[in-house]
């Protein structure tokens, strides 16, 4: 069985699903989408980015040369979609779980079982 | 020296490659992230030098198998954990050297990876490793508070340095089994040795690395005791490899205590400690952990989805 993907993963692997995006945008966008929990620093992104485009998830689509200086922007692959679908029906199937358990508790099933 | 040089002399802790990639957009990132301070948080030099260490060791080791690098690593760290256990209680604890923080740190790191917390155990033990290899660098060792002899502290920066190259792993039972020898053999020698000191039977401390009272037969007799009834109490319970660790811990002391003695005269006791606490940690990890293709492949995944 596949173990789980890790949350910085997960966010920037969702931070793509809206189009190309560069390194600083990625971190501002992850931060976005976590309430701000998670806050990743530039060493850790270009770590998690090269790994992520290692295992073939993401690529760089262009690059972009600003103030004298050059932007990679990464995107999304076919692959990437795939895992990440995969990742959010693992994660919804918990939840589902989770509230079955929660509406059994409230409902007082527990103790008749018990 | 401006900002931006400064953080380009940080950034060279990264490999060429990796800086050919990331460097200027690493460096205009952390300007535009400064928000007007003149240097970057020490969170985020933390971060930069923490990974760049993490890369360029990831680069050296490539070549060997994840797993294998894996186990030596908890090998490593809890074969250190019990040498410096060892340390503290028969030499530092009377004369302390700044080596003591070290053990205390290498304990805690081999004790955080026991109890099932890896990455806090492998954190530890970096920073602890450099501060051995500083101590081993700068201090001398006889000085009134120096450092533990290089014959001591060297091998066991190896160890650390191994400890801390990857993030360890073992599995649930082979921890708690772990623990279990790690406690209650303690507990087992500490009975032994208190019992040994109030009834009057030799002088048990102070040992020194070089001097103090020698480690002799009844310090060995002690040790081994201690190690077969700590192996008896877990025999009921635990694997096979409890006996190898209880014999191991006897054989060396017994046989070769006294022609170590003969030869070098430093500490032999303490090094042939060192030897059976290694071979017995790392034997019983590595028979225990079962090295099957699927526990491999499982290992490579857990890594790759980091």
């Amino acid at each position: 069985m596949p173990s789980p993907m890790r949350e910085p993963s997960l966010l920037l692997l969702t931070a793509l699903t809206a189009g190309p995006r560069h390194g600083y945008a990625l971190l501002e966008e992850v931060a976005a989408l976590s309430d701000h929990q998670v806050r990743l620093r530039p060493g850790s992104l270009y770590q998690v980015l090269d790994r992520l485009k290692e295992q073939g998830l993401i690529d760089c689509s262009h690059h972009e040369v600003v103030e004298g200086r050059n932007r990679t922007y990464y995107v999304l692959t076919e692959p990437g979609t795939r895992e990440l679908e995969t990742e959010a029906a693992r994660l919804e199937a918990r939840a589902a779980s989770a509230r079955r358990g929660l509406s059994r508790l409230r409902s007082g099933v527990w103790e008749a079982t018990a | 020296m401006n900002d931006s040089l400064w953080i380009r002399r940080l950034l060279a802790i990264y490999p060429a490659s990796w800086r050919r990639q990331h460097e200027e957009e690493m460096l205009w990132m952390l300007q535009t992230e400064q928000h007007g301070q003149r240097l970057p948080t020490l969170a985020t030099v933390t971060d930069l030098v923490g990974r760049g260490i993490e890369i360029r060791t990831a680069n050296l080791l490539r070549p060997v198998p994840l797993l294998l690098r894996a186990r030596t690593s908890a090998a490593a760290a809890v074969g250190l954990m019990l040498l410096s256990a060892v340390l503290l209680t028969v030499i530092e604890w009377h004369q302390p050297t700044t080596t003591s923080v070290a053990l205390v740190g290498w304990m805690a790191a081999g004790l955080s990876i026991l109890l099932g917390r890896a990455g806090i155990g492998r954190l530890l033990s970096v920073p602890v490793t450099g501060y051995a290899l500083i101590t081993a660098l700068i201090l001398h060792g006889d000085a009134a508070v120096g450092r533990a002899p290089l014959f001591v502290l060297l091998p066991m920066t190896l160890l650390g340095v191994l400890a801390g190259a990857e993030t360890p792993r073992i599995s649930r039972r082979d921890r708690l089994g772990l623990l279990r020898v790690v406690l209650l053999t303690a507990c087992g020698m500490a009975v032994v040795a208190v019992s040994l000191v109030s009834l009057g039977i030799g002088e048990f401390f102070p040992l020194g690395y070089r001097g103090g009272a020698p480690w002799g037969f009844l310090h060995t007799v002690t040790i081994a005791v201690a190690a077969v009834v700590g192996g008896c109490l877990l025999l009921r319970r635990t694997p096979g490899w409890l006996l190898p660790l209880a014999v191991s811990g006897m054989v060396p002391l017994m046989i070769f205590d006294p022609a170590i003695d003969l030869l070098t005269r430093a500490s032999p006791a303490l090094i042939a400690m060192a030897i059976m606490l290694l071979v017995a940690s790392g034997y019983g990890i590595a028979a225990r952990m079962t090295p099957r293709a699927e526990n491999s492949q499982a290992l490579t995944r857990r890594a790759q989805s980091r």
